[in-house]
Order: C-alpha cells, then structure tokens, then sequence
C-alpha cells in the first residue's frame, strides 16, 4: 500500500537560489510533528538522489529545510519525499521543485497535474523553392569557406 | 468595471496578434480571444464555449515555461496580450511575469489580476474566513512595489476593476533581466505569515485608475502600427504614444 504524500502549506513554503544552491523550505502540514536530522530523496523517472536534511516542529506541523545543488536538479521538475531515520520507508512530500537554469527555481505544492501528452514542436517554416534549390550550393560554398580557413590556418 | 470587461475591450482594442492566459480554470476569461491562444492551467475545467484557435496546456505554468518550445502553437514565439490569474501567492505572480515578459515586446499588454485587496481577509496567502468562499486576491499586490523599485522602465497601471482590481504592464523588454536576479532575495521577502500588511495605497486604490479611461484612450492603434516597427524603434514610439496620451506619468500620481 502507498502511503498518502504528507500535505504541505504553500502558504508557508519557498524555494529560491543562493549561489550553486537551492535552498528549500517545506511547511509539512501533517498532524504527527517530526523532528531532527532526515534525508530527502528527490526523484525524476528513474533518476534519483538524495541529500540531509532538518525538519523542525512548529505550529501547525513541521518545517523541512534541504539544500540542493542547482546543477543537478537541471531542467525538470522533481519529486521529493522523506525518510525519517534508516531503513524506514520514503514518505512523499506533496510538492516539486523546478530549477530550470534561466528562469526563477519554483516549489510546485500540490499534485502534480496529470494527462499531460508531449508537447507539441514548433510549427515548420514554409519551405520556399529558391532557398530549398540554392541549399547544395550554400553547402558546397560553406565547405570550401572552411577549408580556405583551415589552410590560412595551417 | 469587472474584470473580464477589461479584457473583453482590450481584445477590442489591441486587436492582438496572439493571447496568453495563466489561470483558465472554468474558461470565461478566454471567451474574448479570436487571436491564436495558448492558455495554461493544471487543472482547467472548461464551462464556457470558447471560439479561438487554442493550444490548452494542463500543466503548471512554471513547467510550462521550462519546456523547449513553449510557444511553438504561434508562428513567432511572441504575445501582444497576456493575461495573468494563476496562483494568488506574491512569489508565483512574480514568476508568471518573469517568465511571460520574456516572450513580448514593447507593444505587448501584460494585465496581472487581483492586485488591489480591500481587506486583510482578500489579501491572504491562505483563503479563510469570507475570502474562502468570496472575492480572494492572496498577496500578489506585494509585487507592484517590486516593480516600481525594480522596474522604473516600465508603465505600470493600478485599475480599479472588480472584484480585487488589476494591474496594467506596459511596455515590457524581454532583454531585462532585474526582475529575475532580485526574485531569490524577493521570494523570502513575500512569504510571509497571515495577516499581510496591506499599504493603504491598495486598500483605498488611491492610486487606481479607471479602466474605462484606459480603454477609450486613442492611444491603442499606435500600439497596434508599433508591431511593424523594427523593436528599438517601436520601443522609443510605445513610450512616446503613451506618454502623449497621458498614461506614462500616471504613477506620478
């Protein structure tokens, strides 16, 4: 049996950047309070790693704070869940963090939504007759430009 | 003036070439777009009929963002009007914006929703008491002053709509780059416990402005006739055009 992902508060929950880093901060919202030394397992399809973490109780639950370095959490969204002490079983934390080099790093609370299909490409650019007829041409000039500067080179 | 009737004459106005929503949900705010749409929302579920050429996008709008090719419904990656009603959290609107201004150019409308909160109850980052069932903002009002600071490039226009007010972005530059290197310090600046401290500017919407004004202004066709300008021209021609129609000084107020 799977166990329920432990709610979260986006309300009081963040994640933002600090160097190489990014700094996560969970608001658990599950009644029974933890506290003390964990590990975060982050998870996308089949990649996975995981880092220390501390979780602290408060009011209204527990506060888990982990850090991860940027370049490993890459393009995509991950899936975070917890492990109290060793060789308990993972519990889901319901929420994902996106760090996608370029844009803000994003905690995404809340499941994830579903039905997704692939993302469609860009539409095509119409070909016109001349630029599809001078093409080899073009290839043929680029080669010979490449090689003239290969043998200025040498 | 509600909301939706902004949008429903902005569309009418601006005419636009491509409209981008955040925040769909039952569909009502797409009603308006004949333009190639491309409307983002985890869990839209769509009551309303909606007449446009539409690329409809069940995810997060940060992981929309993050995909290679986000635009790749319109011919050229680029808004003329965006619409932005995702999550009422300060920190989530900042990055809708972020992201969004990085696909506009100068002629480009971006309208933030629920940006003036008239209690403490609206401008919760939680939905309790009357705003659980009611009008809710959340603290996305928390923003403006960002951008004010952050931001004097752009024309920012409080409008007193209802229920909880919008604000108008003007003259967006994708090329800039300040919103996006202050968001670590900003994010834990806004997330902040209940009750949030609304500034009496938002609560009394001293400095909005009606939105029937913005909309009869004959500033809009030449903001439509800025598209065929090659982008620093139009950038200079934006600004000139809504500074003749008064709208550039308005935060002066």
């Amino acid at each position: 049996m799977v166990a329920n992902p432990i709610p979260v508060d986006e309300t009081r929950s963040l994640a933002y950047r600090d160097g190489a880093d990014v700094h996560i901060v969970v608001q658990l919202t599950d009644p029974e309070a933890l506290e003390g030394d964990m590990v975060v397992r982050f998870r996308h399809e089949n990649r996975k790693f995981r880092r220390s973490a501390t979780l602290v109780a408060n009011e209204g639950g527990s506060t888990l704070t982990v850090t991860a370095p940027a370049k490993r959490l890459g393009r995509v969204p991950w899936l975070m869940s917890l492990q109290t002490s060793d060789g308990e079983p993972f519990l889901r934390v319901q929420a994902r963090v996106l760090a996608h080099p370029g844009l803000p790093v994003a905690l995404l609370p809340g499941p994830a939504p579903r039905g997704q299909l692939a993302p469609p490409e860009p539409p095509q650019r119409p070909t016109d007759t001349v630029t599809t007829a001078l093409r080899p041409a073009r290839r043929v000039a680029g080669r010979l430009k490449r090689k003239l500067r290969g043998g200025k080179k040498g | 003036m509600r909301r939706h009737e902004l949008l429903q004459g902005l569309h009418e106005v601006l005419r636009p070439r491509t409209y981008f929503e955040i925040g769909v949900r039952q569909g009502y705010s797409l009603r308006f777009s004949r333009a190639p749409t491309v409307a983002v929302d985890p869990f839209y579920d769509i009551k309303a009929e909606v007449l446009c050429d539409l690329h409809l996008v069940r995810t997060t709008s940060d992981e929309f963002f993050a995909r290679p090719h986000p635009f790749a419904h319109f011919k050229q990656p680029r808004i003329d009007l965006a619409f932005i009603d995702g999550m009422h959290l300060s920190e989530f609107a900042l990055r809708d914006l972020c992201n969004t201004e990085k696909y506009c150019h100068a002629g480009s409308v971006i309208i933030l929703d629920d940006m003036l909160p008239r209690n403490e109850e609206q401008a919760g980052r939680g939905r309790v008491g009357k705003a659980a069932t009611g009008a809710w903002a959340g603290d996305v009002f928390k923003i403006i002053d960002s951008l004010r600071r952050l931001r004097p490039d752009l024309v920012l226009l409080e409008l007193d709509t209802e229920p909880t007010g919008t604000l108008m972005v003007l003259l967006p530059d994708p090329g800039n780059t300040a919103l996006d290197g202050a968001y670590d310090a900003l994010v834990r600046d806004y997330v902040t416990p209940d009750p949030q401290e609304i500034p009496e500017w938002v609560r009394t919407r001293s400095r909005a402005i009606a939105a029937e004004k913005v909309l009869e202004s004959s500033v809009w066709s030449e903001i439509r006739r800025s598209r065929l300008l090659p982008p620093a021209v139009a950038r200079v021609a934006v600004r000139n055009a809504y500074e003749r129609a008064g709208l550039a000084s308005v935060k002066e107020l």
